[in-house]
């Protein structure tokens, strides 16, 4: 018997191998081949099963399924009727899922949008072709049961295109190609991809230098990959919005201006998307001129597009730290060239309100005008005291670190419009029966603080907790030339006295103008902190019992925990504009 | 159908309900009182109270479930949680959700009553914790003594805020408390004059409300005398709010808001009709409870009189069909959609509270209703038995459509369901049962017909 | 002759029943009245609420005057800038819509409107011009919602009022009785039917269907409900079908005073619509701001008014805008203006007596630095409810006030 056995493994194997084999000799082409010149985005999966193996053994994905709301979950009818079709296909193949989609697609999957047929395009390889044919025929004939059954006409028509089996359901053309499958929902797509497999090679995506070149950069480890001709989607037309003159909205012009003026000009786009174990690291970068930026961007990038991220601060304990090189006074001022007419409108009130607030300043010359471009931002869990009375929703603190311009002449301007900022929300508090703040000066050899903080609650006796005011104690300081506002007057202590530090060292090429960290763990933190509040929005919101709405916020916690911090960062060199997202896994225990 | 309530002979009117051949104690009178005392019950509930006696069910609504206690702890913990959002709307939620889960639902009515009595809103209170504070004030005798009910009803911060009456000086009475504690909380319209109002107000002089608490300020306070519906004197500390209470007006306009809650929303009955309920509410000592006792189980209450002679109020409508089918929900967003139509829990819309009847009724409320059953049923949130709408009715074993929208309309309904719609509605729910939504677009449907609007 | 015995009734249902403060008029007077007045039983008011204290000196200017170059250095509107009515007055050139509308004849300005012994608190003034009551006495209703209280007929269906917009509904509405709906865009006012055709037209039959029931609660909720239902279905249709050739602006107000028009068109039976445009309190910083609000506010007025009068209901319609109060007429520091007094207000629509009315306040003779006013804004009321509401105002306003020749005889 085990002889046997042993010789008909062997013969599978042989078979596979053979098979494998005929396909290669068949078609040396690559998907790039297949495809039109014209394709303007363009992605692929060189490896799915594994990624498969990634995603279905990752520890991460284990635990998940170890969560009580997706056991429930997985229970529910519409996952139970997907796992069923599942398995029918199983058993008419023969074949695991993992097996199915290893043999008929594991030579990769390829996804593409034509701009001239504006048609899609999936391509998957297998790496054996009798399964992949299998696999195509044994959908079609569940889809015609299934039509049957419910009294509805076959979905689907088989045909012949020289020769290659062709299946369509409405407009989709499905196309089997001796190892290659090709789905498209236009019918001179599919008929293109078919010629250029069996005719021989003739102008295809595979020849554009542009493509070329950075299909050739990308490392073979990489997870997937995509393209996008941004040149092309320029001229289709495509995405009028983005590549209009000016921005509709102020905070997503500073949040993402720069990398606008890169997409306006920049002839395409990149993406990688890497996965591991203990990392999933997202990439974009686009070939990139500093030049492209213009007098009218300076503030996203600096001047010659040198504007350089200082260090982050405290990199440990804080939640958020972010670094980043962006002129917000400048932004402002210039807002009549970005921005269009009606947020501009908006803008002006905006600025005329502000200037009330600062007791007459104007806001974007003179409050944001006093700061230079480089600005660190750092958020993080506050500590109460123990037997100090604490808020009853428990607030990060958050503060900003910049250069003052001209310290001499700014220090006391900005600590009057500080104290009068004060003076005016203490007013405005006591129409509105909110609690008083106190001022205060403060000295230390270092540094000089404004500090502001709420007089005791006479209210705060009873049980009820202490109002979210008290989250907050607004500070200013001044440490030479540095200048720190923060919300609370520990977080300005902290800041004024984090170390300074001159842009980090590194490749010099690289000119890093924003970046960001975010530590899990301190987030999971501040969310404990709040737990009880979480829980009682949880039972309002999803009609829970308190139970239920404790094992939710438990899970949530649980999943916040398992994820160890997120690094974004944005930078260029002189000819490459890279935008980065990397989230790191805790190591399972 | 009867309008002629001069008709009535107030004696038979109060007697203990009695089941005859015509009147039956069965599912459609259970499914009355349980609407009516309290927000609906669910098939399972309905079936063991028509086991009994109605008397008895009667006393177990209004004695209340001993056994709250936990929930009561539970409650008050989550609402001081609540309380640090600073945020009435919350409140709203809050409250949506004792009223969905509490065990003890006359209790909450009677609390809604007096919120709808002593309206006051957060619109104005801005402070939530008074407003929570005030609630508890409402609950604590809900169905108690309504006498110490009104005394510190006229200290409760929210209220004298809510009424622009924290500051009273013996300079410049405000009239304000005053007159809403005649007009609206006690006597009604026209049984008290001009002069009596600014009398009163010289005896809440020095009620003031310091940072959100009750003091009294004897340096503000008139201590002369004063002359308060016929009577003469100093009426210190709250003895003019007693003598209020003495007026035989009085105890006819508390019994007449609750007749008009508990029975039907017009016509005004006669005060013949009332005098046997003001009667009794003076001998058990202004105890609320008995009287409520009185009515719910009373042979008018379960009379043509009263059955479906209400407009369903917005609460009475989603707490009604969430509690009848077993279920739950986002409370923030029914606390929202019961405030877009109308009913804004800690919003009444004026001093005088909501107006009820066929004031809830307009074009775009009547929209708004529909929509508000149909998102409620609609959304994802909202589990009945802790799964969908159709999984629910099928474990109650109704077999097909026909038993489906039977039972439905025995839950829902406070009239009979006409025949034709019954046909349209046994059609909806067997078109879609395909979809395993059949029930729930049938009750969507439901929610459509006039028939719906009647509690 | 028509005129005198329209004044007579109006006077007759007013004077004779209002001895005292708050009496209503006997229903038959005020229903004579009514079908006398000048405006029809079908008449719609809507009212444009500018909140923050609209500039009214830099809205409609005294170019010319010394005075207000003075008091300006910094804010005054050029001679060349603004847009001329007479050799005097001109509008801000921001305000290119009320200038149009001027030039079409359906644009009136009422100058120097403001109340004796002005209060310059926002909250304070707001509650003035919605309640037409003091600080001290009851406070609970507003102008409008006293009307919409006295005018309810029962058989009324449709919301006599609507609020359009989601901020919390203007005092202005509040009434003893009657509830007026508010809502952020018409989808509010629509049946949910989830888009299924069988279901939606199944929900039709059902709520439409049965005979009339005997008991008179609930006819009552049948035919409400069938009204509100068709009420719905129009609403629907109009919006899916609106056609117009009027561009509007891309603003908030545009947005909302277009759901007006297409309300009106769906045929509601509304007649008071109330619409609120905020950000008018520009202590700083004013010029740019002050602009950008005149453009949105005049361009969308515009619009509304060009696609009622397109859609055949330029007659029945008519715009009231207000502030709560003007601002000084010194500027401030901050290159901006704070609270003050008498303010223009503007009427728009085919029926107004275009051009300026009254004239505009000296600038020589100021109330503690503040514009004075001529005329009340409850003569304003009192014209538009006597003349175009077609209801006796004085039980509305509590007391007697002198109507002035702002609308088209």
């Amino acid at each position: 018997m085990p002889n046997i056995r042993i010789s008909c493994r062997s013969l599978v194997t042989l078979a596979l191998l053979t098979s494998t084999a005929a396909v290669a000799a068949a078609d040396e082409r690559t998907a790039a081949q297949l495809l039109p010149p014209s394709t303007v985005i363009y992605a692929e999966i060189r490896q799915p099963q594994d990624l498969l193996a990634t995603v279905y053994d990752h520890p991460l994905v284990r635990r998940i399924e170890d969560l009580d709301q997706v056991r429930l979950a997985m229970e529910k009818k519409g996952y139970l009727d997907f796992k069923a079709g599942v398995a029918v296909v199983e058993s008419q193949m023969g074949l695991p899922l993992r097996k199915i989609v290893g043999q008929a697609m594991g030579g990769g999957i390829f996804f593409a949008i034509d701009a001239k047929a504006q048609g899609v395009v999936v391509l998957a390889r297998a790496t054996d072709a009798s399964t992949q044919s299998k696999l195509v025929e044994t959908l079609v004939n569940l889809a015609s049961l299934d039509a049957k059954n419910k009294g509805n006409p076959a979905p689907v028509t088989m045909g012949d295109y020289r020769g290659i089996k062709t299946y369509s359901a409405d407009k989709n053309q499905v196309a089997v190609m001796a190892g290659w499958l090709a789905a498209t929902n236009k019918d001179d797509l599919e008929k293109q991809i078919v010629d250029r497999f069996l005719d021989p090679p003739k102008e295809s995506l595979a020849e554009d230098p542009q493509f070329a070149k950075a299909h050739d950069a990308v490392s073979a480890s990489t997870t997937a990959w995509g393209y996008v001709n941004m040149a092309a989607l320029r001229d289709a037309g495509l995405a009028k919005k983005l590549f209009a003159g000016q921005s509709e909205n102020a905070v997503a012009e500073l949040l993402f201006g720069g990398i606008v003026s890169t997409l306006r000009q920049t002839p395409y786009v990149t993406v990688g998307l890497d996965v591991s174990d203990r990392q999933v690291r997202l990439s974009a970068s686009a070939p990139h001129d500093r030049e492209w930026a213009g007098e009218s961007r300076e503030y996203y990038f600096g001047p010659e597009g040198l504007g350089v991220a200082p260090s982050r601060l405290l990199e440990d304990g804080a939640i958020v730290s972010l670094s980043t090189y962006r002129d917000i006074s400048a932004m402002w001022q210039r807002a009549g060239d970005l921005l269009n007419e009606q947020s501009n409108e908006e803008l002006a009130k905006a600025d005329s309100d502000l200037t009330t607030f600062f007791g007459g300043k104007d806001f974007g010359e003179d409050i944001l005008g006093a700061l230079r471009p480089e600005v660190r931002v750092v958020v993080a869990r506050q500590a109460f005291a123990e037997g100090q009375s604490a808020p009853a929703i428990k607030l990060p603190a958050f503060g900003l670190v910049a250069d003052l311009r001209d310290p001499l002449k700014m220090q006391p301007e900005l600590r009057r419009t500080f104290q009068n900022l004060i003076g005016f929300l203490n007013v405005i508090g006591a129409m509105n029966g909110q609690p008083q703040l106190d001022l205060d000066m403060e000295k230390t050899d270092s540094a000089q603080f404004v500090t502001a903080s709420y007089l005791p609650d006479p209210k705060s006796k009873d049980q009820l907790g202490l109002k979210i005011n008290y989250n907050f104690s607004p500070s200013i300081a001044f440490a030479g030339s540095r200048f720190v506002v923060a919300s609370t007057n520990a977080m300005a202590h902290t800041l004024a006295t984090a170390i300074a530090t001159n842009p980090p060292p590194g490749d010099a090429a690289r000119v890093v103008n924003t970046d960001a960290i975010l530590h899990f763990d301190a987030l999971r933190e501040i969310l404990t902190d709040n737990r009880e509040q979480l829980v009682a929005q949880n039972i309002l919101s999803a009609g829970h019992s308190k139970e239920e709405a404790q094992r939710d916020i438990g899970a949530a916690l649980d999943l916040v925990g398992w994820f160890d911090h997120l690094l974004l960062s944005l930078d260029t060199t002189a000819c490459e504009l890279r935008v980065s997202f990397d989230v790191d896994l805790k190591r399972a225990e | 159908m009867p309008s002629a309530l001069d008709t009535i002979d107030p004696a038979w009117a109060w007697q203990p309900f009695e089941p005859t051949a015509e009147q039956e104690w069965n599912r459609t009178l259970a499914a009355h009182l349980f609407r009516r005392a309290s927000f609906g019950a669910t098939a399972a509930q309905i079936d063991a109270a028509v086991k009994q006696s109605p008397a008895s069910v009667v006393e177990q609504i209004v004695r209340g479930s001993a056994d709250t206690s936990d929930f009561r702890r539970q409650c008050d913990e989550l609402a001081t949680t609540l309380l640090a959002t600073g945020n009435s709307q919350q409140l709203a939620a809050w409250w949506v959700y004792v009223m969905l889960h509490t065990a003890n639902p006359l209790l909450e009515r009677m609390t809604l009553f007096w919120h709808g009595h002593f309206a006051t809103s957060a619109e104005k209170v801005t402070d939530a914790a008074s407003m929570l504070a005030q609630n508890r004030l409402l609950r604590r005798y809900a169905l108690g003594d309504f006498r110490p009910l009104v005394q510190e009803i006229s200290r409760d911060p929210a209220m004298l805020v809510y009424l622009d009456s924290a500051t009273n000086r013996k300079a410049h009475p405000n009239e304000n408390y005053a007159r809403e504690l005649m007009e609206l909380f006690c006597l009604g319209e026209g049984n008290y004059s001009e002069q009596d109002v600014q009398e009163l107000a010289r005896c809440f002089t020095g009620w003031e409300i310091k940072s959100g608490q009750f003091r009294f300020n004897r340096f503000q306070h008139d201590s002369g005398s004063k002359s308060v519906l016929g009577k003469t004197g100093a009426f210190e500390e709250g003895e003019s709010i007693d003598w209020i209470l003495t007026q035989p007006q009085t105890a006819l306009f508390i019994v007449g808001k609750l007749y008009r809650q508990f029975i039907c929303d017009e016509p005004t009955p006669p005060p013949q009709l009332l005098e046997p309920l003001a009667s009794e509410l003076r001998e058990h000592e202004w105890q609320i409870g008995p009287v409520v006792e009185r009515i719910l189980g009373s042979q008018l209450f379960f009379s043509a009189r009263a059955l479906g002679r209400k407009v369903r109020s917005p609460v009475d409508m989603a707490v009604g069909l969430l509690r009848s089918l077993d279920g739950t929900t986002d409370t923030h967003l029914l606390a929202a959609d019961l405030e877009q139509n109308g009913q804004g829990l800690f919003y009444p819309p004026n001093v005088k509270g909501w107006d009820g009847g066929r004031a809830w009724i307009n074009s775009s409320t009547i929209l708004g209703r529909a929509n508000m059953t149909a998102r409620l049923v609609g959304n994802d949130k909202t589990r009945f038995g802790d799964g969908t709408l159709d999984e629910y009715i099928a474990r109650l074993g109704t077999g097909g459509p026909e038993q489906a929208v039977d039972l439905l309309s025995n839950l829902l309904l406070a009239v009979p369901l006409p025949p034709p719609s019954r046909e349209s509605l046994i059609g909806i729910c067997r078109k879609n049962a395909n979809q395993s939504r059949g029930v729930a677009e049938a009750v969507h449907a439901l929610a459509t017909l006039p028939e719906f609007q009647l509690a | 002759m028509y005129t005198t015995r329209r004044k007579f009734l109006a006077t007759l249902a007013g004077g004779s029943a209002v001895i005292s403060l708050g009496a209503r008029v006997p229903g038959f007077l005020a229903r004579a009245a009514a079908a006398e007045s000048g405006g029809g039983k079908d008449t719609i008011l809507v009212v444009v609420q500018l909140t923050g204290g609209n500039d009214g000196l830099n809205t409609v200017v005294p170019y010319n005057d010394d005075e207000y170059r003075k008091a300006r250095p910094k804010l005054a509107i050029a001679a060349d800038k603004v847009l001329k009515i007479n050799d005097t007055i001109g509008l801000h050139p921001a305000a290119r819509g009320f200038s149009d509308l001027l030039e079409a004849g359906k644009l009136a300005i009422v100058q120097g409107v403001g109340y004796p012994d002005p209060n310059r608190s926002h909250f304070e003034s707001m509650d003035v011009w919605h309640t037409c009551e003091r600080k001290g006495s009851p406070r609970s209703t507003g102008w409008l919602g006293r009307y919409l209280d006295a005018s309810r007929q029962s058989a009324d269906v449709d919301a006599p009022a609507i609020h359009v917009g989601s901020e919390k509904q203007p005092l202005a509405l509040a009434a003893e009785t009657v509830r007026v709906p508010s809502f952020g865009s018409p989808e509010s006012f629509r049946l949910q039917d989830g888009d299924n055709g069988p279901l939606r037209d199944a929900i039709r039959a059902l709520a439409n269907g049965g005979t009339a029931p005997a008991d008179p609660l609930l006819g009552y909720l049948q035919s409400s409900t069938t009204s509100a239902l068709a009420a719905s279905d129009r609403i629907a249709e109009a919006l899916r079908d609106y056609q117009t050739p009027v561009t509007y602006p891309e603003s908030a107000l545009a947005t909302r005073l277009k759901t007006v028009a297409q309300l009106i068109d769906a045929g509601l039976k509304t007649r008071i619509y109330y619409v609120e445009l905020d950000g008018f309190d520009t202590h700083s910083q004013q010029a740019a701001t002050h602009a950008a609000l005149l453009k949105q506010l005049s361009g969308a007025v515009r619009a509304f008014v060009d696609d009622v009068a397109h859609h055949g209901y330029g007659d029945r319609t008519l715009l009231m805008s207000f502030s709560e109060f003007g601002r000084r007429v010194a500027e401030n520091a901050s290159e901006g203006t704070d609270h003050g007094a008498a303010a223009p207000m503007i009427l728009a629509g085919s029926s107004v007596s275009a051009g300026l009315v009254g004239e505009h306040p000296s600038l020589d003779e100021l109330d503690n630095g503040d514009i004075k006013f001529h005329t009340d804004f409850r003569q304003v009321y009192a014209t538009l409810l006597e003349h175009w509401l077609g209801w006796s105002s004085s039980s509305v306003l509590g007391g007697e006030f002198k109507s002035i020749d702002a609308l088209k005889a």
